[in-house]
């Protein structure tokens, strides 16, 4: 499969851009690279739409960007999780696979469950 | 990462870009992307088309970028904000554990100003502002007039029946104490009789039961009662099983019918029960005989109060013929609309407003000391300010730190004043007269503790002003260098905390020159003989119910039996009974035609204050005979219809002519201007000295005296006893001695005439004790920046000291200039001070008597205080400066 016709589901992007930065700061060309890779580039990130992203979740709060150097020598901004992005991403983590287990389980069916009314009938 | 704080700096100094920073950072993404592809063996033209391309439409990114990027500076500036509070809070708090003196000090002076001006104004918002509690209680308003001490209930009547600026006119009673029995030995309770639509036209609804309806208006219909609901609470419990239950109230049954709500304390303050004005079918006069009522009303929508009294008066002309005969046309010519609030409250306001200015000055004199605290204390800390400066704080930052550390001060000491108001309040409200409008209603609300935060809030930015840009503008090199006198060491400095200390003097003097004046006024108030005796006398009320003497005669013959018994209780010097004791505020009309002074028939009757009395009054009183003879035994039974009139009615009335044997007619129960009927008249048999009987502040009034007989009697009599034994045995006594007569008989309001006179004069008293206080709190403070400033002086110029006494000088001449300097202090600030109160002395011209606003006594004892203060402040200093090591002062330097 093409994997950029993955689509991202709405909300999905910012928990992934919130994830990347978990383990420290990371300027935006880097949140692409380590989405790509930790999906086995199965989701490539747009830059129309991951910097909306990033500069949406700063201005809620939950980053902090700050310019720094990048690897290469270049003037480079650098996102961080706040303590509150850092919460954010903690429970959409939660929410999201809990969401995912249950869209796997109905997708995984075999065969119609009866409802307990039904089966009384 | 390579994070460089370089970047940071840079975006700092310039302030933001939120433009550029958009175009940098996709910049920066294209141009590693490009870098990536040229690696992966794309050809540079080739990587950047394709980098391009993925990226779309970068003007709308951009835009999108800016619009974004500027919400997240707005965020940031807004917390950056907050984090700047904080730490200015905490930083202030920790500055304040730091130096506990100052710390102590200055907030104990601003807790003083601040607490003082709490209590003042939760008087103030207690009595002036709150709402009554009545529904939209401002359309409520009081009808009054000079010439209409009260009025009829047909007037009340007819008057709202033909006024469209009114909703509703009602009437109330005057207060008065009655005897209320339940099964058990009757209370002396306070009642008023109401219309029947008095309750609703206040809006308000029963706590239980009903209130009267029209049906109450009746006579035979109207034993019914309203108890008020701290009455109901008292004596029921606030049970329900009252409604229907009857009460004996002066000997009349009464079914009580519902309970006034909580909080409503109508008419009167004390008063406990309504009962309904009522009406008698069978006779056409009934309307318009008694004159007992006084008037308010509820304004229609949209009608505002000189609208109201427009039409008032125009419907005076038309509806004063509807007496049943000619009334005076000057009768209620005059009628006026006051908002119910105001008419109660008025008396107080110009008192209050008074004291709310007094504790308004004291907090800025509290102000300006804790300023100059301040600024002695920027010596200590100019060296922590500097470095600040210097690590690149600016000044308005620095202006800011400072100015949140005075206001958290003002806040704490805040804190403590309201604490210190709460626990005081009580104190206030005993010093206030007991007849305070509203004054069972002081407490504090949520308004006064907000106000409290408000005054602490601009009392913190007040003194902290002059002291933080002092601080803030400081010569950094200069200050670093010299680490110490380069602030408040400099002339510049001195003559700041100079001038505040003269503004303290100033606004203390203002202060307490209005409390000489008004206490001056008290002692002048004390001194007026008011030309009766008063010692070693009791006074008692003896109250049989209000209608016992509808039985002609008993009431007499009560009283008279009273007096024979009383006049043998041992140690008894004289006894006498009278129906309103001099100085009490409660004096009856006598209404009245004179001979010789025919009445023209426009004009009302001749008015004075009327008493019946028994013929010791003038003994027991002392009251002087200039010409005739008093009242004796043998006028009690009516027959002589003798009368004594004082000096100055008879001089008034017949000037220059022998006033024994004229005739004085009473015309109040004269239906229609009366007939002159010398048969009916009352002859004048005795002249006696003027005294000072209304009021003690007062001119002599026109007094009648009266004697007490079978026509003339009232079932509530003023016992006036002079004895050798203690006002508590007299009083025990007297009790005895009605009791055996009639035990049902209360004896209540048992005073010693003293009092009787020293409560006549409450309100000034309690003005002056408030104004004295309050003024010895506004000098204590002054003198305690006199003595700071004075001490902060000699420790800044100990090695100047030192090098005077080195070379010669002698330790009383150090002294010396030590207390000129503060003497120079206080000469300047009194001079302003009493400037300014001779500017203001109008404002206090109402409170005074017999003294003027200029008052030299007044003035010189001020100035002359002020000097003592100035001296005692400059006392240790002085002491000190003598005491200074020449040596050890110069070795210091």
């Amino acid at each position: 499969m093409d994997p950029a016709r993955l689509e991202f589901f709405r909300g999905t992007l910012d928990v992934l851009v919130l994830k990347a930065l978990a383990w420290g700061p990371l300027h935006g060309y880097a949140i692409t690279g380590f989405i790509r890779r930790q999906s086995d580039e199965a989701l490539l990130v747009e830059e129309g739409t991951l910097y909306p992203a990033l500069w949406r979740l700063e201005s809620k709060g939950l980053l902090d960007s700050e310019w720094g150097l990048s690897e290469n020598n270049r003037k480079a901004k650098f996102y961080r999780l706040t303590p509150r992005g850092r919460r954010q991403l903690r429970q959409e983590t939660t929410t999201w696979q809990a969401y995912a287990a249950a869209v796997s389980k109905v997708l995984a069916a075999t065969q119609p469950r009866p409802a307990l009314g039904q089966e009384a009938g | 990462m390579n994070s460089n704080t370089m970047w940071r700096r840079y975006d700092r100094l310039l302030g933001t870009d939120t433009a550029a920073d958009v175009r940098d950072e996709l910049r920066f993404h294209i141009e590693t992307k490009v870098t990536d592809l040229m690696k992966q063996g794309l050809t540079e033209n080739d990587a950047r088309r394709e980098a391009e391309r993925q990226f779309g439409n970068v003007s709308v990114l951009e835009r999108e970028g800016r619009r974004l990027g500027g919400r997240t500076e707005r965020r940031k500036r807004l917390s950056e904000r907050w984090n700047d509070f904080g730490h200015d809070v905490r930083f202030a708090l920790r500055q304040m554990r730091k130096a506990p003196g100052f710390t102590i000090t200055a907030v104990l002076t601003l807790a003083l100003g601040i607490g003082a001006n709490t209590v003042i104004y939760t008087l103030i918002d207690s009595i002036l502002l709150r709402p009554l509690p009545y529904a939209r209680q401002d359309r409520l308003m009081r009808i009054t007039a000079t010439t209409m001490p009260s009025a009829p209930k047909g007037w009340i009547r007819e008057l709202g029946a033909n006024s469209k600026a009114f909703s509703s006119i009602a009437g109330y009673g005057e207060d008065v104490e009655s005897n209320v029995a339940d099964n058990d030995s009757p209370d002396r309770v306070f009642g008023a009789s109401a219309t029947v639509n008095a309750l609703d036209t206040l809006g308000i609804r029963p706590a239980l039961g009903d209130f009267f309806t029209p049906g109450d208006a009746v006579v035979g219909e109207d034993n019914d009662v309203v108890l008020s609901y701290g009455y109901w609470r008292q004596r029921y419990g606030g049970a329900s099983w009252v409604l229907g239950h009857t009460i004996r109230i002066d000997g009349v049954s009464r079914r009580i019918i519902g309970v006034m709500p909580m909080g409503v304390r109508f008419p009167y303050a004390d008063t406990q029960f309504l009962i309904p004005v009522s009406y008698r079918r069978d006779r056409a006069m009934d309307p318009w005989t008694v004159f007992d009522l006084h008037l308010f009303g509820r304004l229609a929508d949209g009608v505002v109060p000189g609208q109201a009294q427009a039409e008032l008066r125009r419907l005076h002309g038309i509806l004063l013929p509807m007496f049943p005969w000619r009334m005076p046309d000057i009768w209620a010519s005059d009628m006026t609309v006051t908002p119910l609030l105001e008419a109660q409250t008025g008396s107080m306001r110009p008192r209050l407003l008074l004291l709310f200015g007094a504790v308004g000055l004291i907090l800025l004199i509290a102000c300006a000391n804790v300023a100059n605290l301040m600024l002695a204390r920027a010596n200590a800390r100019e060296r922590e300010i500097a470095v600040r400066g210097a690590l690149g704080a600016s000044r308005l930052r620095l202006i800011q730190q400072l100015l949140s550390e005075s206001v958290v001060l003002g806040l704490t000491a805040g804190i403590v004043g309201l604490g210190a108001a709460f626990a005081s309040l009580h104190i206030f409200l005993r010093l206030l007269p007991a007849d305070t409008p509203r004054i069972q209603d002081v407490s504090l609300h949520g308004a006064d503790v907000l106000f409290t935060f408000g005054a602490s809030v601009l009392a913190g930015i007040l003194f902290g002003l002059i002291p933080s840009i002092r601080m803030a503008s400081l010569n950094l090199l200069g200050a670093l260098r010299l680490g110490g006198r380069g602030l408040t060491g400099g002339n510049a400095g001195y003559r700041v905390s100079m001038l505040l200390v003269m503004a303290q003097i100033g606004l203390s003097v203002l202060v307490i020159t209005a409390a000489g004046l008004v206490l001056h006024s008290l002692y002048k108030i004390s001194q007026v003989d008011p030309g009766f005796r008063t010692d070693h006398t009791i006074t008692a009320e003896v109250a049989l119910d209000n209608d016992a003497c509808r039985e002609k005669g008993r009431c007499t013959s009560f009283f008279e039996t009273l007096l024979a018994r009383a006049q043998s209780i041992p140690g008894m010097q004289g006894v006498a009974l009278t129906d309103s004791l001099p100085l009490s505020g409660r004096e009856n009309n006598y209404v009245f035609d004179a001979e010789n002074h025919p009445r023209e028939p426009r004009t009302g009757a001749l008015l004075a204050t009327g008493r019946t009395v028994t013929p010791g009054y003038f003994d027991v009183l002392d009251l002087r005979l200039l010409k005739g003879r008093l009242l004796t035994e043998e006028d009690a039974s009516g027959s002589t219809h003798a009368a004594v009139v004082n000096q100055r009615m008879a001089e008034h009335l017949w000037p220059n002519q022998d006033p024994i044997g004229k005739h004085l007619l009473d015309v109040n129960d004269e239906p229609s201007p009366a007939v002159w009927a010398p048969q009916k008249a009352s002859i004048v048999v005795g002249v006696v000295a003027n005294a000072r009987e209304e009021s003690i502040e007062g001119d002599f009034g026109d007094e009648v005296y009266l004697p007490m007989s079978p026509a003339l009697e009232h079932p509530v009599m003023d016992v006036l006893l002079r004895s050798h034994s203690t006002p508590a045995e007299a009083a025990a006594e007297l009790r005895h001695t009605v009791a055996e007569i009639d035990s049902l008989a209360p004896v209540t309001h048992v005073r010693a005439l003293n009092e009787v006179v020293a409560d006549s004069v409450a309100a000034p008293r309690a003005l002056a004790v408030l104004l004295v206080g309050f003024g010895s709190l506004a000098v204590i403070i002054g003198a305690i920046g006199v003595y700071s400033l004075i001490s902060c002086i000699v420790s800044w110029r100990t090695a100047e000291i030192g090098l005077r006494l080195a070379l010669g000088a002698q330790p009383w001449q150090i002294q010396i200039s030590v207390a000129r300097q503060s003497l120079f202090l206080a000469g300047a600030g009194c001079l302003a001070g009493l400037a300014g109160a001779m500017a203001l002395g109008k404002v206090l011209r109402r409170f005074l008597f017999e003294v003027s606003t200029l008052d030299p006594v007044t003035m010189c004892a001020v100035a002359l205080l002020m000097i003592l203060v100035a001296l005692a402040a400059a006392w240790l200093p002085a002491r000190r400066a003598a005491a200074v090591d020449p040596l050890v002062a110069l070795r210091a330097e």
